[in-house]
């Protein structure tokens, strides 16, 4: 099952990358600060931004990686470890690259910091979710250092090119491995095995990473990481798939049964994708996202279903999908705005009494007609053969 | 070794009663309290989160993020960082019954447990709160003002470093999928299958046979190890490949590098290691045994991956093996040794997992 999908053209990431720096430099500029220091930490989850990863394309293994990015001139790149350093060199190709130990981290940057001229000026940091270790080091090291992590997120939250392209192949691989799982679950499977197999499968059409729920139940409680359940006749085998393609995840939500649905399930599920899909046309530029979540419970609310609209019977109406931003999220405390190019999931996934948890949820692009989703089919409730 | 983290810990996850039952916590959390009567504390406070979890894990049993409260009497409590949604799931995952949301903010929470176990005042151990970022850190450090805080991170470690039977089970548990998921990339690989293909291989096997976590390193296209990040067909002889997988919260790791006349220099140097290990010799000297028994060329690129760390419910855990290292080998520790061997030529690669035993170190197992 290798490289059944073709191969993304990696001279449009460089071209894609460079752009960003660009942006980033202009936005400096005109915000009068000197430069900019992107952190990330080498948690690469999909529920936190990482402003380096963002800007160096890479995802690093050690716990630290800062790109330097003065107003003028040319960034600098400190990577944790040293013998990752090849596989940095080959994917960042920027040629102020230094890679040390992760104890050497802090020592490395002060250091580029000095010798880029970025330690006295008005400098930003975009840190995404840092170590206390290092958040309590930029105040030391930098004079008053002042937040940056908007100033990356407002670029990366309109996704570019390159993000497109990786967004467009996890949509597929995704879809691919909900068929896989499809036609692979039976009665009798541990989850965690379907789970194995899926993975494997994922794998093979090049997702690096997947942050994935599966998980089945007579009437699941909501989805979970995957147990050593037996899958058995009449479950309702829930599935939140998430691959990543060069750092980008992509999500989809779906939900089968295993043998027959009933009506019961029929009209549940039919309940939640007429709200996801009401949502979907109401997700347009200029909308706030708080009313989309207003659009999409109304149909539940209207069904008698409105204490089930809030957690813990569900968690949010959709979100971010990062690495580069965590911007929109779908909540109904939210005071973000829809952009055109905005890329996010959106999922009216929730408990509902007579049935358990539903999912159905699809990863979208905000256009001027609305939310249009990146996969090539909108989930439905599958049947599995009993 | 360090390796690539994944974005979820989304293998088999569950309790394993049969293996750790209930008592295997209540008699951890009776050695902790008698600790805690030494060192003159009411209480305990450890945290953890889904990436660095050992302290937490040792006392909560199962992947359930938060903080953990702990008095010298009654149940203890955790609040966790994961949402209300997956509650009644980290539920099934603990033997703890007290499992609510919280949040990242869990100051008052924590306080507010205290005070309900009548603990308003004193000497309270912390453990753990190096995980926290800056705000949750100072949230809790705000709320715990009136308290007299001991870092107490130093004996539970301490006390984990005593391994106990079940966990030296769990350990032997990964130890075996972790075989199998060497040997079915091996197979593969010998097969006519590419690098990463192996690669492939060896997580689908690991997964099947009940991974919780699984990790790998391999020369998928160059000559130095690295992560799975995309498919390819190419393959480079021979195949060396490093594997983790977790199990319970328990790591076994091992590496794979077909026999080669280049692979003697790693597998020299890891058994140079193993012959000196023993109770009350330094990491650094074990470390510096294996240096001794590598060519100049290969000595930079064995010291760049590191020759081995303390291995258990963490991968990269004490003591670590280099030349730096004062931390004396005591009996019972188990410990990852793995020499990358780069340098001109074929890089090799070999490994071994083994305890420190009174007579010197033996393979675990």
């Amino acid at each position: 099952m290798v490289d059944q999908l073709p191969p993304l053209p990696l001279a449009l990431k460089a071209e894609c990358l460079d752009r960003r720096r660009r942006a980033v430099q202009e936005t400096l500029r005109a915000k009068g600060l000197d430069g900019l220091v992107a952190y990330g930490n080498g948690r690469h989850s999909f529920l936190a931004s990482n402003p380096a990863w963002y800007l160096a394309g890479f995802r690093q293994l050690g716990p630290h990686m800062a790109v330097l990015l003065p107003a003028e001139g040319d960034p600098a790149v400190i990577v944790a470890p040293t013998w990752d350093a090849g596989r940095a060199q080959e994917q960042i190709g920027l040629p102020d690259l230094v890679a040390v130990e992760p104890a050497d981290f802090l020592p490395a940057v002060q250091a580029a910091l000095d010798r880029l001229g970025m330690r006295r000026g008005r400098i930003a940091v975009a840190g995404g979710v840092q170590p206390r270790l290092i958040s309590e080091a930029w105040p030391v090291m930098l004079r008053n250092p002042e937040l940056g992590d908007k100033l990356v997120s407002d670029l990366s939250r309109i996704r570019d090119e390159w993000s497109l392209a990786c967004v467009r192949k996890g949509a597929a691989i995704a879809e691919a491995g909900y068929r896989f799982i499809l036609e692979t679950a039976r009665p009798g499977m541990p989850e965690y095995v379907l789970a194995a197999e899926s993975e494997a499968y994922m794998r093979g059409l090049g997702a690096e990473d997947n942050f994935q729920l599966l998980s089945a139940s007579q009437h699941n409680r909501a989805a979970h990481r995957t147990s050593e359940r037996l899958l058995a006749a009449g479950d309702v085998l829930l599935g939140e798939i998430t691959p990543s393609v060069d750092g980008e995840y992509v999500q989809i939500c779906r939900t089968a049964v295993i043998g027959d649905p009933t009506q019961t399930q029929l009209a549940a599920f039919d309940l939640l994708d007429g709200a996801l899909r009401s949502a979907m046309a109401a997700a347009k530029p200029g909308v706030a996202a708080r009313d989309i979540v207003e659009v999409m419970n109304a149909p539940i609310v209207a069904a008698g279903y409105e204490p089930y609209t809030k957690p813990p019977y569900m968690r949010t109406r959709g979100h971010s999908m990062a690495l580069g931003s965590m911007d929109p999220e779908i909540a109904i405390d939210s005071d973000e705005v829809l952009l055109k190019g905005m890329v996010f999931v959106l999922h009216p996934n929730q408990y509902l009494p007579e049935t358990g948890y539903i999912m159905c949820g699809e990863p979208v692009i905000i256009t001027d007609d609305g939310a249009v989703p990146l996969t090539s089919r909108m989930g439905r409730l599958e049947t599995i053969p009993a | 070794m360090l390796s690539m983290e994944p974005s979820i810990k989304r293998g088999l996850t569950f309790w394993d009663r049969a293996l750790l039952p209930w008592d295997e916590f209540h008699e951890r959390i009776g050695t902790i309290r008698t600790a805690m009567r030494a060192a003159g504390l009411e209480a305990l406070v450890v945290s953890g989160n889904m990436y660095e979890d050992a302290a937490l894990l040792y006392l909560v049993g199962g992947n359930v993020d938060g903080t953990m409260v702990l008095t010298l009497e009654g149940e203890p409590s955790i609040f966790t960082v994961s949402g209300s949604r997956e509650s009644f799931f980290l539920r099934e995952l603990t033997w703890m019954q007290d499992v609510s949301y919280r949040g990242a903010l869990v100051g008052e929470a924590v306080r507010k447990a205290l005070h309900e176990r009548g603990v308003t005042g004193g000497r309270v151990g912390t453990a753990g709160l190096q995980v926290l970022a800056a705000r949750p850190y100072h949230d809790l450090i705000e709320a715990l003002a009136r308290y007299e805080l001991h870092d107490f991170n130093a004996k539970l470690a301490d006390i984990r470093r005593r391994m106990r039977p079940r966990e030296r089970t769990a350990m032997a548990r990964a130890r075996s999928i972790t075989a199998k998921a060497v040997a079915a990339a091996e197979r593969v690989f010998a097969e006519g299958a590419s690098n990463a293909a192996a690669v492939i291989e060896a997580e689908r096997v690991a997964r099947l046979e009940g991974a919780w976590d699984y990790r790998a390193l391999a020369n998928i296209g160059a000559d130095e190890l690295r992560p799975l990040e995309q498919p390819s067909d190419e393959r480079r002889e021979p195949l060396l490949l490093w594997v983790a997988t977790r199990y319970q919260g328990y790591w076994a790791d091992q590496a794979a590098g077909l026999s080669s006349a280049e692979g003697d220099n790693s597998r020299k140097a890891v058994a140079a290691m193993t012959a000196v290990a023993q109770p009350g010799v330094t990491a650094g000297a074990v470390a510096e045994a294996g240096l001794d028994a590598l060519p100049e060329e290969a000595r930079r690129c064995a010291l760049a991956y590191g020759l081995g760390r303390g291995i258990g419910i963490e991968l990269n855990g004490w003591p670590v093996i280099a030349h730096s290292s004062d931390d004396v080998l005591t009996e019972g520790t188990l410990l990852s040794f793995h020499v990358f061997a780069g340098g001109p030529g074929r890089p090799s690669l070999a490994s071994a997992l083994v305890e420190v035993r009174a007579g010197g170190a033996v393979p675990f197992g």
